[in-house]
């Protein structure tokens, strides 16, 4: 019981920590979900100032959460869908782009329409209505289902739009639907990660979803690696974390971070988990090694190449 | 009044179109989003400020020791990472990401430094590092800040589409762009002329960075971010890598924001670069002003 105690007495006093990190790996996930399929999109982020829009004014209207929460994702998946659907042809840094665009319309859509969204004050006093618990259990579930679209079929498909989509499609792959599919599941991702923060910070700023934390989540994902969902959400752990943690680093921690993401983006693309990974299957190498195992996958050359056919 | 807003537009147009060439060649030759950029073009602001506060001198030796400070930071990040990234990212893909994000983590640095200095307030550079004199003409009054702004706008313009199109090294970095594998077996030095392309783009930022100072008399590091985004626009717009497009497109967004903050509803005046951003790339993704080309797979 006393352990139970301590557990609880830990989570009250760092609440709102865990509840920011919980949220920014949800945006992060967000991001994940698109590069992974090689869809260079930021428009999640977009999503998020959405979503909490969406989610906060429900509320204020007396929606129960849950519903409100689902209504917002609602709207978000017809949005992402048409976005997905306008933005077919664009690849690579032109849908970046396009979408850092649309992130940035969102943001003054919802400086100016001063009737809905309350201009540049924001949405205030919106009641909170989302506990830590629903959260972590959101999180978790969320995990759970990216777990299921990176493994079996659907992953590999995935993997295989990312990587060659000319390849995919001569396997009757249909690559536009899974990429439309990648689009509108990041959407909603991002979506309900402002919705979240709605709902639990109560209160929204219409600078909350610009520039800057388009340029974080982004490097949440890089940082972590965009590989798998566990990437990102390390990449978000970290740089919510390491800042509120370390004060001594004060003032000249984004000079670190910066320099981390550089060296990151440049040596190790596959992010932090790639070189864990990769540290992992080392250490896992000479230890095989020592007990005189050969690594899988890694089979000798044979010792004497075979002759080189003869050209007839 | 219009005409006062057009002198105006034409200034403002004259540092956006310095700036967006920077960004233009890095983007077009070496495949560099380069995030950092604003970062760069704040950055000779607060060295301008720095200097003209320690050290008097004229006027042009300010602006060419901070040209060739932000130049020579350009061309450190080339060679710390995108050099690299180039030389070990086999699909062009991945690159370009890997890039674009490590010069996020630069400009993340570069604002970092000049906020910690700064304190987080505006700057600019001292009184006494230049002289403003006005000249009205009916209704229309210009200081020789614009003029100064205009002419050197055009001359560096004309410069560097000359030196793109004509010049022997500027036909090598085109074909940089074209095809780096291929140059490098023509013998073409690939990572000294990246590494120049790089200084040239940081050293326009550079520019363009003070010479927005002296016009506005003070900015910030948010001041960049604003000036990235438009620069943005302007390069789809325009289409990427082409020096000529870039000028036309930096005056027309010159021309219509000023028009929306003069006449339409001002505060969606940064809506106008986001929107043209969307539509041009919907409607004609190569940009306005972009041949069309045989594209590789």
């Amino acid at each position: 019981m006393t352990s139970l105690a301590s557990i609880s007495s830990w989570f009250t006093t760092n609440q709102v920590l865990i509840e920011n990190i919980l949220i920014f790996v949800l945006l992060a996930f967000s991001v994940q979900v698109a590069l992974r399929t090689g869809i260079f999109s930021l428009a999640g982020i977009g999503f998020y100032a959405i979503g909490s829009y969406t989610a906060a004014l429900l509320v204020k209207d007396g929606w129960p959460a849950v519903l409100a929460v689902f209504a917002a994702l609602a709207l978000t998946a017809i949005i992402g869908y048409l976005l997905a659907v306008l933005l077919v042809r664009l690849r690579d840094l032109y849908l970046a782009m396009a979408t850092f665009a649309f992130d940035l319309m969102v943001g003054v859509v919802a400086l100016n329409w001063t009737g809905l969204t309350g201009g540049a004050l924001g949405v205030n006093l919106i009641p909170v209505s989302v506990s830590l618990l629903g959260l972590i259990l959101i999180t978790i579930g969320v995990m759970v289902l990216l777990t299921l679209m990176e493994n079996g079929t659907l992953g590999r498909t995935l993997s295989a739009v990312r990587e060659d989509e000319q390849l995919a499609l001569s396997f009757a792959v249909d690559t536009r639907r899974y990429r439309r599919f990648a689009f509108v599941i990041s959407s909603m991702l991002g979506c309900l990660a402002g919705a979240m923060h709605a709902l639990i910070f109560n209160v929204i700023q219409a600078q909350d979803a610009g520039f800057n934390l388009i340029v974080l989540a982004l490097t949440m994902v890089i940082l972590g690696g965009f590989g798998s969902w566990v990437g990102a959400a390390l990449g978000a752990f970290l740089l919510t974390w390491i800042p509120i943690r370390l004060t001594s680093v004060g003032v000249w921690w984004p000079v670190y971070y910066g320099g981390a993401t550089v060296l990151v983006a440049t040596f190790a693309p596959g992010g932090l988990i790639g070189l864990a990974r990769r540290g992992l299957r080392g250490t896992l190498g000479l230890w095989n090694r020592r007990i005189g195992l050969q690594p899988v996958g890694s089979a000798q050359p044979p010792a004497h190449p075979p002759p080189a056919r003869e050209i007839p | 009044m219009a005409l006062q807003q057009l002198v105006n537009a034409i200034v403002f147009g004259s540092v956006l179109t310095l700036f967006a060439l920077g960004l233009s060649l890095a983007w077009g030759t070496l495949d560099v989003l380069n995030l950092a950029h604003g970062s760069l073009f704040v950055f000779a602001g607060f060295l301008a400020y720095e200097f003209s506060s320690h050290v008097h001198m004229a006027f042009v030796f300010l602006v060419l020791s901070c040209m060739i400070a932000t130049g020579l930071a350009a061309a450190v990040m080339e060679l710390v990472a995108f050099r690299h990234v180039r030389l070990r990212f086999a699909s062009k893909r991945q690159a370009e990401m890997s890039m674009m994000v490590a010069s996020i983590g630069f400009s993340t640095m570069l604002d970092t430094i000049v906020g910690n200095q700064t304190q987080d307030t505006s700057f600019g550079p001292a009184a006494t590092a230049y002289t403003v004199s006005r000249t009205t003409i009916g209704s229309v009054t210009i200081t020789n800040i614009d003029v100064v702004i205009v002419v050197v706008t055009v001359i560096v313009a004309v410069a560097l589409d000359q030196w793109v199109r004509r010049s022997r090294t500027g036909r090598a970095v085109r074909s940089i762009a074209f095809d780096p594998a291929t140059s490098s077996l023509l013998g073409i030095n690939v990572n000294g002329l990246a590494a120049l392309t790089m200084f040239v783009a940081g050293a326009l930022a550079g520019l363009a960075g003070v010479l927005l100072a002296v016009y506005v008399g003070a900015e910030d590091t948010t001041t960049g971010q604003a000036y990235l985004l438009t620069a943005f626009a302007i390069l789809i717009v325009g289409g990427v890598g082409s020096v000529r497009g870039a000028i036309a497109a930096a005056f027309f967004i010159s021309i219509a924001e000023t028009a929306v903050v003069a006449y339409g509803p001002s505060n969606w005046s940064n809506g106008v670069a986001f929107l043209l951003i969307l539509l041009v790339l919907l409607i004609r993704p190569a940009g306005l002003f972009a041949r069309t080309r045989f594209q590789r797979t």
